[in-house]
């Protein structure tokens, strides 16, 4: 694949670090686990946005939070970058070594170190696994409520930095809903604890500003999340539609009729038949919308909500209201959604994944002029949406080896954007800045608003060592 | 309300400013900073015991006149309002579309939004919906220089940039002045039920509260009250040493279905049902319950919030029982069951209690906090007292960077100085 680059970048070259700065650092994690070799460096190049890509210096695999602060040690020294990275899931280039430097990869911190069910709390590393919270937790009725799509291999630490969302946040909240306590090392070598187990810790929130701060103000070494009580029932609905817009509509009118399901999805014509190719869950193909909508909760209360919901569908022009009659047939719905981004490679060489969030009362004007800006430009559009949420992913589909594509792509992005920002949404709903849409924050926030920004970034993470180069635009960092 | 302020919290203020738009309150914070005058912001009143004393004479910034919804969206479930605007207000207006702000703090009928955002008040309804960080989404703040700012928007998932509505709320007007705040909103629940039990004891109204979730019951509210504490709210005699008060919020058959259960749940966890409240009677009484460990009869009462683990907020509420009796107090317990938070209330009806041993029994109950893995803050104190202690009682790593933010937000420390941890 060939690689996009926003304009102003900056990308270098990196020089094989110093044999004496990786001697440092096999001394403190041991020699296996610091990679340099180039085929190695290759692997830790990009995230899950591939547009960008970087070679960093080494990759650095410690063990715990005493090597973390040693690394960062070392890298303050010598003045390298760190780059914390999970799992490498991330769709905005958070994990995007920019400026070189280390990779400070904590997927060897792997252990649930604590599940306490009288607190509802999970004690875990960064390294975690999502899903494997949850897997721990459920024999006990409780799990961690994020989803994002990614929860197969994205790690805690991860959608820790990234604020992860995923489909049932619309009810549950985001990653920064579950978190009670962090211990964090700070990118001055210093290991300390932000927040605490106890509710209500004095002092600012400095667990929810860390919480989706992408790996810039330090790098998590512990995480107390917070269990949910696993949901006594669930049905799922899906309702298929005519056009992009009865669907849209539908949404609209199930979150202002006060109904607030535990997810709310959309698919358009081409995902659907895409998803359907790969999973077989019987979607229907011949619409060019379908809903997936889940509601959870007390039992007594489900049949009501559902009949309310199933109502509000037709009379948006539903033509066909299916419900999950078994837990198979529910599961095997989610299971098409979850793997749905993963399919989109059947149908491209290269793909732009959009994230932005607008209203819920303007989802149908943001769509419709969203598939007209495509259509105009001839670019082919597959979408997902996290629609009760308001959170877009028009997925754009093109090839870069044809002349001319990545300007008119870029082009075309610059110009979905701000269909939505001038909805009164804005850039990322869950995916993240990273240094994918640093350029875009002006569109959002003025000088003032991102220098507000600046200083609190400056009081955890002063030389910009941590995670230099995203987030905010160029003129606001020094490495840029 | 509209009274001119004379003092915050025992410090007299040096002048008062009523700015009515966000530009306005730009600009007089700005010619307050450039006299180098430190200011405080002031909504209702209801919060100036919170928090350590003024280290000066500030200029109150009242935003009594900076009130009014701007933008309500009720398909999108947001709702965008001027800082200065009561709770009771803005619910009123939800109301009228069924949706509702889940905040439920002491003192709702006069408290302003910006006054809780600031001081972070919560109350029982956290136990189902969270706190003012769980639905702040956007917001419009003044720095101490007059310089704007905005952060988040009207969207309820959002990760562009920096948190920063997690910064500011719960910050007590030490990095900025709120202009605007933008909520997530909920739709009113069909009924209301409310469940009292009587327990023989805290430990078995904990234990009955983790059997009815691991029972699937999903409530609005688990608090209970010692009996002193319960007779004070509803005006009769005590019926039992402590009431567990149970709301749920649902469709009429979820909330029947949970009543039906928790009956069950009572007997055989010891319980006694001492009262059952349908919608409308809920609504009043719990109105009145969540402003109950602030409607204070007596002058100079101590208050104490105390956080602890599961395992130890049983011993905790004994504790709390006990320094009162060491401290000659009427005391009342009102413990939110779901989060372990205990909040203490002590009077002292005839004559006063020493200093000495006031600041005495506050350093044992933190030591006692802290064993149990949490902490305790002095919401109300004498102000005599409060001077010889740091009622946030923060005891954490995270001092430093605390101070570097408020130093890169407010280098000149003009903000509601000294009130925060640590003195900030």
């Amino acid at each position: 694949m060939r690689v996009l680059t926003l304009g102003n970048l900056g990308l270098t070259d990196t020089s094989p670090l110093q044999q004496e700065v990786l001697a440092e650092l096999r001394e403190i994690v041991g020699e296996g686990n610091v990679l340099a070799a180039y085929e190695e460096l290759l692997a830790y190049e990009c995230d899950g946005f591939a547009l960008h890509h970087h070679l960093p210096g080494a990759i650095v695999l410690p063990a715990n939070r005493e090597e973390v602060a040693r690394v960062i040690e070392v890298a303050r020294r010598h003045r390298l970058p760190i780059v914390p990275r999970g799992a490498g899931t991330g769709l905005s280039g958070g994990a995007l070594p920019r400026f070189g430097g280390l990779v400070l990869s904590l997927t060897r911190m792997k252990s649930i170190l604590e599940l306490d069910f009288e607190n509802r709390q999970a004690v875990v590393q960064p390294g975690v696994i999502n899903l494997e919270v949850s897997r721990a937790a459920a024999p006990a009725g409780y799990y961690f409520a994020p989803d994002p799509s990614s929860q197969m291999v994205s790690t805690i630490g991860g959608n820790l930095a990234e604020n992860a969302g995923g489909p049932h946040c619309l009810k549950y909240g985001t990653t920064t809903n579950h978190v009670a306590a962090l211990e964090v090392v700070l990118p001055s070598g210093k290991i300390i604890e932000l927040g605490s187990r106890a509710s209500d810790c004095p002092g600012y929130d400095l667990v929810g500003v860390f919480t989706g701060s992408e790996g810039t103000l330090g790098v998590v070494t512990r995480a107390v999340l917070k269990l949910s009580r696993l949901p006594q029932s669930a049905k799922t609905l899906l309702a298929a539609f005519e056009t992009l817009k009865d669907a849209c509509d539908a949404v609209s009118s199930i979150i202002a009729c006060g109904i607030i399901p535990a997810a709310l999805e959309m698919m358009d014509r081409r995902m659907i038949g895409t998803v359907e190719a790969a999973s077989n869950a019987g979607l229907p193909t011949n619409v060019d919308a379908v809903l997936i909508i889940e509601l959870d909760g007390l039992a007594a209360a489900l049949p009501r909500q559902a009949d309310r919901v199933a109502s509000l569908c037709l009379q948006r022009g539903c033509k066909e209201l299916r419900v999950a009659k078994s837990e198979e047939e529910r599961q095997a719905i989610w299971k098409s959604r979850k793997e749905a981004f993963g399919t989109v490679g059947r149908m491209t060489r290269d793909l732009y994944l959009h994230d932005a969030v607008v209203p819920r009362n303007r989802l149908s004007d943001v769509v419709s002029r969203i598939y007209e800006c495509a259509d105009r430009a001839g670019v082919p559009l597959a979408s997902l949406a996290h629609a009760g949420d308001g959170n877009l992913h028009p997925i754009l589909l093109f090839d870069t080896r044809k002349e001319g594509e990545e300007e008119r792509i870029m082009s075309l992005v610059h110009e979905m954007l701000k269909i939505c920002v001038d909805a009164g949404g804005t850039l990322s709903g869950e995916h993240g800045i990273g240094s994918e849409k640093c350029e875009y924050m002006g569109m959002l926030f003025s000088a003032a608003d991102l220098t507000a920004m600046q200083r609190l970034r400056a009081a955890f993470n002063p030389d910009e060592l941590c995670n230099p180069g995203k987030i905010l635009p160029a003129r606001f960092h020094s490495y840029c | 309300m509209a009274a001119t302020i004379l003092e915050i919290d025992g410090v007299d203020v040096s002048g008062e400013e009523t700015p009515e738009s966000p530009q306005e309150l730009a600009r007089i914070m700005k010619e307050v900073h450039d006299a180098g005058k430190p200011m405080a912001a002031v909504g209702s009143g209801t919060k100036l015991h919170l928090g350590n004393p003024l280290r000066a004479a500030c200029v109150a910034m009242r935003t009594r006149r900076l009130s009014g919804i701007v933008e309500y969206e009720p398909d999108n479930l947001t709702v965008s309002v001027l800082a200065g605007t009561p709770l009771r207000e803005l619910q009123e207006t939800l109301r009228a579309h069924n949706q509702f702000l889940p905040l439920d703090p002491p003192l709702a009928e006069r408290a302003t939004l910006g006054g809780i955002v600031a001081c972070n008040s919560s109350g029982p309804l956290r136990f189902r919906y969270g706190t003012v960080r769980d639905m702040l989404i956007g917001i419009g703040i003044v720095h101490a220089d007059g310089t704007a700012t905005k952060a988040g928007g009207k969207l309820v998932k959002n990760v562009s940039g920096y948190d920063m509505c997690k910064l500011y709320a719960g910050s007590l007007g030490t990095l900025g002045i709120f202009s605007d705040l933008t909520f997530k909103v909920q739709p009113r629940s069909d009924a209301v039920a409310t469940v009292m039990l009587g327990y023989a004891s805290l430990r078995q109204a904990f234990e009955a509260t983790q059997a009815l979730l691991r029972a699937d019951l999903a409530p609005d509210t688990l608090e209970a009250l010692s009996g002193a504490a319960f007779a004070q709210l509803t005006g009769d005699a005590p019926v039992a040493p402590w009431i567990l008060l149970v709301r749920f919020g649902e469709s009429d058959c979820a909330v029947r279905w949970q009543v039906d259960s928790l009956r069950g749940i009572a007997s055989a966890s010891g319980g006694t049902i001492a009262n059952a409240l349908g919608t409308k009677e809920s609504e009043e009484f719990w109105q009145r319950a969540a402003s109950a460990r602030e409607s204070c009869d007596s002058d100079e009462p101590l208050l104490v919030k105390c956080s602890v683990m599961y395992k130890s907020a049983p011993d905790t509420g004994q504790f709390m029982a006990d320094l009162g009796d060491r401290l000659q107090a009427r005391t009342l317990l009102y413990c939110h069951c779901g989060s372990y938070i205990l909040y203490g209330r002590y009077e002292w009806p005839q004559g006063a209690c020493s200093a000495e041993a006031l600041l005495r029994e506050i350093a044992a109950l933190r030591r006692y906090c802290a064993a149990a893995g949490g902490h305790a803050v002095v919401e109300k104190i004498r102000s005599d007292v409060k001077r010889s202690l740091d009622v946030w009682g923060y005891e954490g790593q995270a001092i430093d960077l605390m101070r570097r933010i408020k130093n890169e937000f407010d280098p000149n420390g003009l903000l509601n100085p000294g009130r925060f941890v640590g003195g900030i």
